[in-house]
């Protein structure tokens, strides 16, 4: 444990990251959402975009998602000038984030060996597809593509049906969380060293990192092909269908049993320690649950403590209390889009906390604020703009 | 521009990792709690995981295995006296707690923030529960399960008119290790600046909104998804989507932007379909029956050669796709060789395994994980002697059941 060094003179930080700047040179989604998921702690997030924008502006609400909180810059990287505009930038910044294309970024002079040099200080983060090195490294990266490869398609679909497509985009968010993750560390290090490093993770890693449990091989063991059970793993953890709707059951534990023998009125002891009473099992609990609304069941699940939950839909999830006091539900106003409800922080600080106020900027909405408080002059920035260097 | 340095331990340069000389107690009982300690020990911190008896629960699961390497165990029976004594003494000592018990079971057993952070009032205490520590759904227990099926991640999967899915991927509870993990070293940056310990919490709930991003919004005139109420479970998109090969093997194809869009036009010989203004909004909007035209099309094509053909003209017009193929063939994917991700720990109780690395990688501060997942109660007598308890008062302990060896 460390030793309190003294206080004294340093104001409270409001967020976490209250005094972090950080420049966005990423699009798409895990790339964006990295950065996102630092404007939520309350860095200052420049998004430099191309005089055209993130390619995935047009995909309305997921770009709101990925970019909360942000300012946005457009530059031209490259044009000289523009490069020149994007170094002023780096002086002045904490933390850079990039997910292009291995190689692109050294071709744009926006490397972590260049701009290292300009400013040593700086936390350096790639987002990329595959990783930096071997032989996919220049392939082209989408969610789906990971999760075709890595044999999540294949298990979801299991023994009887062809692969399928899973609707949680697996790699895009778990590889964001990773690259905050890894930001959080770069500015922790740089905190007790004294120095910004570069740091790195991949849509590879990621969609690894959401299966790491069955990444684990034990004796060259062959990884089985999931039976046909569709709603679940086993009679105690999975759907059924009630008499207008369906719950899920999450029991997996004796005790849980027992408080679930208790709230149906049936003791069903025999069949589940009998072999091969699975099924048995579960089409004995098919009839019962199919006895009475998703209402009753719950009502009567909850007061014995079951672990157990309706099987929502989004449109379920817009007034939940819960996803309120969570920070889960919070109302903006997007420029585009105009009154729109989207998650806000993702997690809850009792000193700290996040931050859950502005939607996404339009596309070069801070040009020209953020040129300002680098020290260009209007004239300056008339002059970038005439030349299409910003905009 | 001058960097604030850390207060707490400027100066630090002997560092092997980002979280040398920190101290995680994991308390925690499910996949979250674990993974997010693992997550911070891969990156240097020791990890002491306090168990009680139920700690035999998870032993042999090899994916339990995997969560909890390199963790040193104490095993604690809390019901014991002395047991608490040397709980406490643990929590004085480290600098992070994760625990995942329902807000009412972590008060009643006296391992809540206020009580911890009282003995230690510099703490990172990281609560992760189902729902949320306060609300509505506060004292409901739920695990990754019930949370998917609460947060919509099951019903959304084949949409509203449809049976629902089991995710086989856990996203409530990766999505809440990743979250709990980055708010830890975030809560630990600010104490580095300022000297304050605080609470944060990343439920499950949160995990699995963050995860599920883009399909959870509400705007004027956009409710619930687009994508309709029955979903193919191939893909909605054209452009974006399951083929089969002549093989019987499947490919996908993802063109995510309308350069791709036209790189596939080239590759299949669609190009007319480039120059023709109905499509001019490709790859994410066409018209209902050009989306058909153009899945039937490619249905039919993809479905004459096999994957290996296709895996290759594709990579040859660079046109993003990627063979659906089982994880064993992943296992041995040559990006997957070359990226260093699979490591071989040697576990006393399963053998020799392959698992994950660590799976961020900070330059100069590499992550390194210290070995296998421990034995029930191995290291309790090793931790309390570094705290300074006695070999007699060690023995005591074993002796009347409250630390379990």
């Amino acid at each position: 444990m460390f030793e309190v060094g003294g206080v004294g003179g340093v104001d409270l930080l409001k967020h976490p990251f209250s005094n972090v700047k950080v420049i966005d040179l990423a699009s798409y989604i895990a790339g964006a959402l990295c950065p996102g998921l630092l404007a939520d702690y309350g860095a200052d997030v420049i998004k430099v975009e191309s005089l055209t924008g993130d390619p995935f502006r047009g995909l309305g609400p997921g770009f709101q998602d990925w970019n909360r909180g942000k300012r946005s810059i457009c530059i031209d990287l490259k044009a000289e000038a523009g490069r020149e505009v994007l170094y002023r930038l780096a002086e002045d910044a904490d933390v850079v984030v990039e997910n292009y294309r291995p190689g692109v970024s050294k071709r744009l002079g926006v490397d972590y060996e260049t701009l290292s040099k300009i400013n040593p200080n700086l936390v350096y983060c790639s987002v990329s597809a595959y990783g930096q090195e071997g032989p996919y490294r220049s392939k082209p990266g989408f969610d789906p593509l990971l999760q075709a490869r890595s044999g999540a398609m294949v298990h979801q679909g299991g023994k009887t049906r062809p692969p399928v497509f899973l609707v949680l985009a697996i790699s895009d968010y778990a590889a964001a969380c990773l690259g905050a993750y890894g930001v959080a560390l770069g500015l922790l290090a740089r905190a007790r060293t004294g120095r910004g490093r570069k740091v790195e993770t991949s849509l590879l890693r990621a969609c690894m990192a959401m299966q790491s449990g069955r990444f684990v091989v034990v004796k060259r063991e062959k990884d089985g092909t999931r039976e046909a059970d569709y709603a679940g793993e086993g009679p105690g953890y999975r759907a059924y269908r009630t008499s207008d709707g369906w719950i899920f059951l999450g029991v997996r534990s004796e005790e849980e049993w027992v408080r679930l023998e208790s709230s149906v009125g049936r003791d069903l002891k025999e069949m589940r320690n009998g072999t091969g009473s699975e099924k048995a099992l579960s089409e004995t609990l098919e009839i019962t649950f199919a006895s009475a609304t998703s209402a009753e069941w719950l009502s009567r699940l909850e007061a014995e403590l079951v672990p157990c939950a309706p099987v929502q839909q989004v449109t379920d999830l817009y007034e939940d209390p819960q996803m309120k006091r969570n920070g889960l539900s919070v109302d903006y106003d997007a420029t585009d889009l105009g009154p729109i409800t989207l998650r806000g922080a993702p997690a809850i600080f009792s000193k700290t906390p996040g931050v859950s106020e502005k939607a996404a900027p339009s596309l070069g909405e801070h040009t020209d604020e953020a040129l300002a408080e680098l020290g260009y002059s209007k004239r300056d920035i008339q002059g970038l703009r005439s030349s299409k260097t910003v905009g | 521009m001058e960097i604030a340095s850390g207060i707490l331990t400027p100066g630090l340069l002997n560092m092997d990792s980002v979280l040398s000389g920190y101290t995680v107690i994991d308390l925690s009982r499910d996949m979250a709690g674990a993974y997010t300690s693992m997550l911070l020990g891969d990156m240097g911190a020791t990890v002491i995981k306090v168990e009680a008896g139920e700690g035999r629960g998870w032993r042999g699961d090899a994916r339990f295995h995997h969560w909890n390497r390199g963790k040193k165990s104490v095993a604690l029976d809390l019901s014991v006296e002395g047991a608490r004594g040397a709980l406490e003494a643990i929590v004085k000592s480290g600098d992070v707690v994760v625990e995942d018990c329902l807000a009412r079971e972590a008060r009643e057993k006296g391992l809540d923030y206020e009580t911890l952070s009282g003995l230690n009032p510099l703490l990172v205490y990281c609560a992760i529960p189902p729902f949320g520590e306060e609300g509505p759904m506060a004292d409901r227990p739920g695990n990754d399960g019930v949370v998917s099926a609460y947060s919509a991640l099951m019903g959304n999967q084949n949409g509203a008119d449809m049976a629902p899915e089991y995710i086989t991927v856990p996203g409530p509870s990766c999505g809440a290790a990743f979250i709990a993990a980055y708010s830890i070293v975030s809560a630990l940056y600010v104490r580095e600046m300022e000297g304050v310990g605080q609470k944060v919490e990343a439920p499950l709930l949160n995990g699995s909104i963050v995860m599920q991003g883009s399909s959870f919004f509400r705007g004027d005139g956009m409710e619930g998804d687009p994508d309709g109420d029955s979903r193919d479970p191939r893909g909605v998109k054209a452009a974006y989507r399951l083929y089969q090969c002549s093989d019987g093997k499947w490919i996908f194809i993802a063109c995510g932007n309308d350069a791709f869009w036209g790189k596939l036009c080239i590759a299949m010989g669609m190009e007319e379909f480039t120059a023709n203004p109905r499509f001019q909004d490709a790859p994410w909007h066409f018209e209902p029956e050009d989306e058909l035209t153009i899945k039937a099309f490619l249905h039919e094509k993809i479905g004459e050669e096999t994957q290996a053909y296709w895996l290759k003209h594709f990579d040859e017009h660079d046109v993003p796709a990627a063979p659906a193929d089982h994880r064993d063939e992943f296992l041995v994917d040559p990006q997957v060789q070359s990226d260093g991700i699979l490591m071989q720990i040697d576990d006393p109780m399963l053998g020799v395994t392959t698992q994950l690395g660590p799976l961020v990688s900070v330059a100069g501060l590499e992550g390194a994980v210290s070995g296998p997942a421990p034995g029930l109660g191995e290291h309790g007598v090793e931790v309390l002697s570094g705290l300074g308890f006695g070999e007699e008062e060690c023995s005591k302990l074993v002796a009347s059941g409250a630390l379990i060896c």
